[in-house]
């Protein structure tokens, strides 16, 4: 699950990175306007959420929210900020967020109020994602096959969460690429096929089905 | 407490009492003596009506005489005639014919056990006495004093009792402000209403005023400052959360090492914020109080003492030139929040290998401390406004809760100087960018000399 994090604050900024990346998000850090603009404007990125603070230097987060909407883009955008009077939550929701979190805040919180953003993002209600036999439970990052639970690492989880997520859609190797790492980390050629194969290992083979040329969509339900 | 309607009150009575007291004894006085010299007046003119008539000549024939026709006259004034032998011709009373009748005019005798007040006229031959008794005539004065007095005593309660109404009246306006900002919320400064105002207390309304005004801006300031200063401590306190929640979700020993490193950052640039709203709060009074004469160059250079290290650590070379003895007076806290801060931003915005200079100066009447740093300098349109409190210049992305300079620039003018920023190729086409900060202090002893060379440390 690739996300976008607009902070201008270095030591907010490397927390979120570490934090949520050990939750499996690949984390895309910029600090200014201007950055969060170009970013949310590449198409390839394909980012699944945006965590935007309000005050940047250069164009503030009320700006970039504004260029967001304004391009037609429905993205998920949780604003972070430290302007917490009811007229700026009000301007900030009114302005194109989908949730708007004051700061100081609590770790837990904003992984959950992600969560389910991601959730309603993707047209669920349910936070468990049940794929016949095959339930995910994002919030505790957790996979139960056949009332068993299983033990996924985070890239395990975030692979399978993607294909399970859109069933019966093909991801490209770019696709899940993008999805699992952030743009600063060095991603070996075949470390998506490590991981499937990983997954495959744990869950069954038939999960994880192969379309020649094209991609990996999640297999028939087991 | 003195109330001033209670005062008013009392010496306005005091007075009325006085003038009353005197009015009423004057009064008695001149209404006595008026009512004896109306006795006196009544007493010829019956000598004279009876010399008038042509009555008894024969002596004792008359006596007792007109009994009862005259009652009145009887009951207060006695009358005896005598002829020029000195033969009773007449008495009223049968008492009165031992009346003497030796001298004329008005006189005092004495007549059995009583005092008469006596009148004798000549008429012709006769000699007509008329007396009347000394305590008929007090009773007589002391009721027409009495009569004259009365309105006097009634009107000294009637005119007091309109005098503490008056007062009371007069007073309502001061009265209802007293109520009027008794009823106020305890925290409103709002001014008072000056509408309908005596012209004795307005100036004190609108002093009063003029007072809450300053204590509005000044409440206003402050508000402004805590509100600010609470959004600054959000950006910290948010990055010591997260680094916290973090470090708890982190295993592997080696990455916890490092997020403990980052925690501990976190605090420390809390500590450094906290250390900023504390000098900007205001902690004047300790720093007025433990004041001193200090010697600036050795001040300076002991600052820059304890920041070597931190610059070498930085591969920054930290340059102090100073040979200029000058001093000034502060506290050493000040003079090490001023030049703390001052190498803090240096260091964050010079490069590696750089070197910061710093410099102190006597300069006319100004002792000057000038640090020089090797960064990327400051956009003209920035160089004041770096100053104001939480302001960031745009693009900046160091950790700095954006007070350091407005700390900075706080002490410099609570030690009578200031402190101001210029680019260092300002003008020049020389590569060399930086930063020059120059703060001016009054310089305190005005000694100056060029002792020892410059170190570098």
């Amino acid at each position: 699950m690739r996300i976008l994090l607009i902070e201008d604050d270095r030591m907010i900024a490397t927390s979120l990175v570490e934090g949520l990346g050990d939750e499996g998000y690949a984390v895309d850090w910029v600090s200014d306007g201007g950055a969060a603009i170009a970013a949310l404007g590449d198409k390839q990125a394909d980012y699944a959420l945006a965590l935007l603070d309000w005050g940047l230097p250069g164009q503030d987060g009320i700006a970039v929210l504004a260029a967001l909407r304004k391009s037609g883009s429905a993205l998920p955008v949780l604003m972070i900020t430290a302007h917490d009077s009811l007229r700026d939550r009000v301007t900030g929701l009114d302005g194109g967020a989908d949730d708007y979190l004051v700061k100081p805040f609590e770790f837990e919180e904003l992984k959950a109020r992600m969560r389910s953003l991601l959730r309603r993002g993707s047209g669920r209600a349910d936070p468990t994602l049940v794929h016949g036999a095959l339930s995910l439970d994002p919030a505790k990052h957790s996979a139960r096959l056949h009332d068993t639970s299983v033990t996924l690492s985070a890239r395990e989880f975030a692979l399978i969460h993607a294909l399970m997520e859109r069933p019966g859609a093909v991801l490209s190797r770019g696709q899940l690429e993008e999805r699992l790492y952030a743009w600063n980390s060095a991603v070996e050629s075949n470390a998506v096929e490590f991981i499937i194969h990983a997954v495959r290992k744990k869950l069954g083979a038939a999960t994880i089905e192969n379309v020649r040329g094209v991609g990996w969509r999640i297999g028939a339900a087991p | 407490m003195t109330s001033l309607r209670r005062r008013l009150l009392q010496s306005l009575w005091l007075t009325l009492a006085v003038v009353g007291l005197s009015a009423a004894v004057i009064t008695y006085f001149a209404s006595r003596a008026e009512s004896n010299s109306l006795l006196d007046d009544q007493m010829q003119h019956i000598a004279a009506l009876i010399g008038a008539q042509s009555i008894p000549t024969q002596p004792e024939a008359a006596n007792g005489a007109g009994r009862g026709e005259d009652h009145e006259i009887e009951d207060t004034f006695l009358v005896s005639i005598r002829d020029a032998g000195g033969r009773l011709l007449y008495a009223s009373r049968p008492e009165i014919v031992t009346l003497p009748l030796d001298g004329l005019g008005f006189r005092t005798v004495n007549l059995g056990q009583q005092d008469y007040r006596i009148f004798i006229a000549q008429s012709g031959a006769r000699r007509i006495a008329v007396a009347q008794q000394l305590e008929v005539r007090r009773e007589a004065d002391a009721l027409a004093a009495i009569e004259a007095l009365a309105p006097v005593l009634l009107l000294v309660p009637v005119l007091g009792l309109v005098i503490s109404l008056v007062i009371r009246n007069q007073l309502r306006p001061l009265s209802s402000m007293a109520q009027l900002v008794a009823q106020r919320a305890p925290l409103a400064l709002d001014p008072l209403p000056v509408t309908a105002l005596p012209a004795e207390i307005l100036p004190l309304i609108e002093a009063i005023n003029r007072l809450l005004g300053r204590l509005r801006q000044a409440n206003e300031l402050e508000q402004r400052f805590i509100a600010d200063a609470a959004h600054a401590l959000r950006t910290p306190l948010t990055a010591l959360q997260l680094q916290a929640d973090v470090l708890e979700g982190s295993a592997d020993p080696a990455r916890r090492a490092v997020r403990l490193a980052e925690l501990r950052g976190g605090v420390r640039r809390t500590v450094r914020l906290a250390n900023h709203l504390l000098a900007l709060a205001g902690n004047q009074n300790a720093d007025q109080a433990t004041a001193s004469l200090i010697m600036l160059d050795q001040a300076v250079t002991e600052v820059c003492e304890v920041y070597a290290p931190i610059a070498a650590s930085r591969g920054v070379t930290l340059q102090v030139d100073a040979k200029s003895r000058v001093s000034v007076t502060g506290s050493m806290r000040q003079i090490t929040q001023l030049v703390g801060n001052l190498l803090d931003n240096a260091l964050r915005y010079s490069p590696e290998k750089a070197s910061i200079v710093v410099a102190v100066r006597c300069e006319a009447n100004n002792a000057e401390i000038e640090i020089t740093d090797a960064g990327p300098g400051l956009p003209p349109c920035e160089l004041e406004k770096v100053f104001d409190r939480f302001y960031r210049a745009p693009g900046d992305s160091t950790e700095g809760g954006g007070l350091g300079l407005a700390v900075v620039r706080e002490v410099a003018r609570q030690l009578g100087g200031d402190v101001q920023l210029r680019n260092r190729a300002s003008g020049s086409h020389s590569s060399a960018s930086g930063l020059i900060a120059r703060v001016s202090l009054p310089n305190a002893a005005g000694i100056s000399s060029n002792a020892g060379a410059g170190k570098t440390s």
